[in-house]
């Protein structure tokens, strides 16, 4: 028996235990912790909060504010928020107004920022606690919004309207030309306008341009490299000039599926990733249910359709969030959530023991998606699949092809034992 | 025409105007998070969980052996964070208190779990599930044979010992997640290791197991 330093009695057979307690035990995964906020977030907002019942002054204020706000603002809500212009100020009519020479910049108290290029014009309508809406009457702003549930942010340029939630992107209008152009750099947002019938939705990595007179809307995948830039006056380059690789839309806004990357059927008008948010996934699946499974798939956003997928997957209607995935990747391809859908077929394959079909899945989304947020987990799972289908010197290449992407990855000790098995 | 790039000309261009930081370098700070639950703020409360989340689920999954029992309570620890933040003297110390919540939920659920023992006439006590993904037979049994002997621990003793030999932690650690004297937490440790080796020698392939060399996989 052995005694450390301080003098404990520690069993020899302690450490080889240790170790293989932590080999097994104690990861979350990253569904665990996704799933796990949804849940708290859910139960935050449902219920009474501890200290609540003590503060009835603080609770008549919040339903005054539900009133004036004309929406329903869960228990759990944040202060209005307050903000600062660097470089300006802000007028009685809300206009921003920087100071000479100066790119003016407005700092929320969220942590969002809007910063103006030199010649912007840009006047602030509301601010409250969920956050504001701000309108871009010329010139270019980098928007770079804070990630909070419940947060509504809206962008007026010209006749559009950029719905955001927690988002990095580029916005920039020509009132002369009546040209609009979205860069996204995080997250999502839907843009509303003349054009189409319903909001266009842009997720990360989307670049949208919108040239009302023409009535031409285009959207350009990966386009990392083009700067922000409103053409001057006379300076516009006719359609031909247009690269054949991005997707036009027609003028008369019909829709070619499936290479087509933005909606344009009717709005449902409905806030799924709220009630995602909210725990509320049966709503969700109740909501396309009435509205028709099939045609509520080939019409909503691609945000609305992964909304729809993990509600299913929450709620173990398997069968809708398998067709909701699909669906995702048919019409989304190559966008983050079709990539994402190859990693959650996996898992709803491995869930229903089809090993074959999940390893194909999982193969897969590490072709589209080496460095993907799911790649641990794709690449882990994939080799405990092949070892239980083909046994161990299969699982051997597996492992080793783990251990070079993620030596202290979380399936590490499996691995290692993969690649030392006979 | 203008040789100016257009946007929808693709290519390199100028970099974009930008004001603010990068999302990374606007993590907030733990004051800040504290300030922000404190305001009951749910973007606070996210960033709480997503932080501090798998450390209290790593800590209860080991010491349970059970990933439903552990995600259960990993929502009730923070559940009860956002209902004590207001008692948290020193919001730097947000960790320590995190993580000093979650053994004080793991010593209750323990508690708990052997008074239904005590008073069911069916529960048998084995560990309800164990990972399904390891891939070693044998140390599946003897993980399951290992939490099946920590249950014969009382509540205290065996979060002292767990503390100790499994997750690492200093005595003076454990002194103060537990609130126990040193002299107390000792002696729990002591008790543990006694009744634990015990247990191991009357269990030969447990003891074979354990005794059996191990190849040069140590990390």
């Amino acid at each position: 028996m052995s005694r450390s330093q301080e003098g404990q009695v520690r069993p020899p057979s302690a450490d080889p235990l240790v170790r293989l307690v932590h080999a097994q035990r104690g990861h979350m995964s990253v569904r665990q912790r996704a799933e796990g906020a949804d849940v708290l977030v859910s139960r935050l907002r449902s219920a009474r909060p501890y200290g609540w019942s003590l503060r009835p002054a603080l609770a008549v204020v919040a339903a005054i504010a539900i009133v004036l706000a004309g929406i329903g603002i869960g228990r759990y809500e944040a202060r209005a928020l307050s903000f600062a212009v660097a470089g300006g100020h802000v007028a009685r009519d809300g206009v921003i107004e920087a100071d000479p020479g100066v790119a003016a910049t407005l700092h929320f108290s969220d942590g969002s920022d809007v910063a103006f290029a030199p010649g912007a014009h840009m006047a602030l309508r509301r601010v409250d606690g969920q956050g504001a809406s701000l309108a871009l009457t010329a010139g270019t702003a980098y928007v770079d919004i804070a990630h909070r549930p419940l947060a509504r942010w809206s962008f007026e340029a010209g006749p559009f309207v950029i719905a955001v939630t927690g988002t990095a992107f580029r916005l920039g209008w020509n009132a002369t030309q009546e040209e609009l152009e979205v860069k996204m750099d995080r997250g999502s947002v839907e843009v509303r306008g003349p054009l189409s019938d319903g909001p266009i939705a842009l997720r990360s990595g989307q670049h949208l341009f919108v040239r009302v007179r023409q009535r031409e809307t285009v959207i350009r995948d990966n386009d990392e490299g083009a700067a922000l830039e409103i053409p001057s006056e006379g300076a516009m380059p006719s359609a031909q000039h247009v690269d054949a690789a991005p997707t036009a839309i027609a003028a008369s806004g019909a829709v070619s599926p499936p290479t087509v990357r933005a909606r344009t059927n009717s709005a449902l008008d409905v806030d799924w990733q709220g009630l995602l948010a909210g725990g509320d996934f049966e709503t969700i699946i109740r909501q396309a249910q009435r509205r028709g499974l099939e045609e509520t798939m080939a019409g909503v956003a691609s945000s609305d359709l992964a909304a729809l997928a993990d509600a299913a997957r929450y709620s173990r209607h398997d069968d809708i969030a398998r067709r909701a995935l699909v669906v995702q990747r048919h019409r989304f391809p190559g966008s983050p959530a079709a990539r994402d859908a190859a990693f959650l077929l996996g898992r709803l394959e491995e869930t229903v023991r089809n090993s074959g079909a999940a390893v194909d899945w999982y193969a897969r989304y590490m072709q589209e998606d080496p460095n993907g947020t799911y790649a641990s987990e794709a690449l882990g799972r994939k080799m405990i699949l092949v070892q239980q289908i083909s046994g161990a010197s299969e699982a051997r290449a597996a492992a080793a092809e783990y251990l070079s992407h993620f030596p202290d990855g979380p399936y590490r000790a499996r691995a290692q034992a993969f690649t030392r098995a006979p | 025409m203008s040789n100016s790039r257009r946007p929808w000309e693709g290519g390199p261009g100028r970099p974009p105007l930008r004001l603010v930081g990068q999302s990374a370098a606007t993590e907030p700070d733990d004051v800040t998070l504290v300030r922000g639950l404190v305001a009951r703020e749910e973007w606070a409360a996210r960033a709480v969980w997503n932080r501090y989340a798998p450390l209290v689920y790593g800590v209860l999954d080991r010491a349970l052996g059970s990933s439903a029992e552990s995600e259960d309570l990993t929502q009730e620890v923070f559940w009860r964070l956002f209902a004590a933040i207001g008692t948290l003297r020193d919001p730097g110390a947000l960790r320590s208190f995190i993580y000093s919540s979650a053994i004080r939920m793991l010593r209750w659920h323990l508690r708990a779990k052997r008074v239904r023992r005590f008073l069911s006439l069916s529960e048998s006590g084995e560990v309800p599930e164990l990972s399904s993904e390891a891939s070693d037979v044998e140390g599946r049994e003897l993980l399951r044979r290992f939490y099946v002997m920590l249950d014969t621990l009382s509540a205290n003793v065996r979060t002292a010992f767990v503390l100790r030999q499994v997750e690492g932690l200093s005595l003076q650690e454990i002194v103060d997640a537990t609130g126990a004297s040193l002299a107390t937490v000792k002696r729990r440790i002591r008790g543990a290791s006694l009744k634990l080796e015990k247990l191991a020698k009357a269990d030969p392939d447990f003891a074979n197991y354990l005794a059996r060399p191990r190849g040069s996989d140590e990390s």
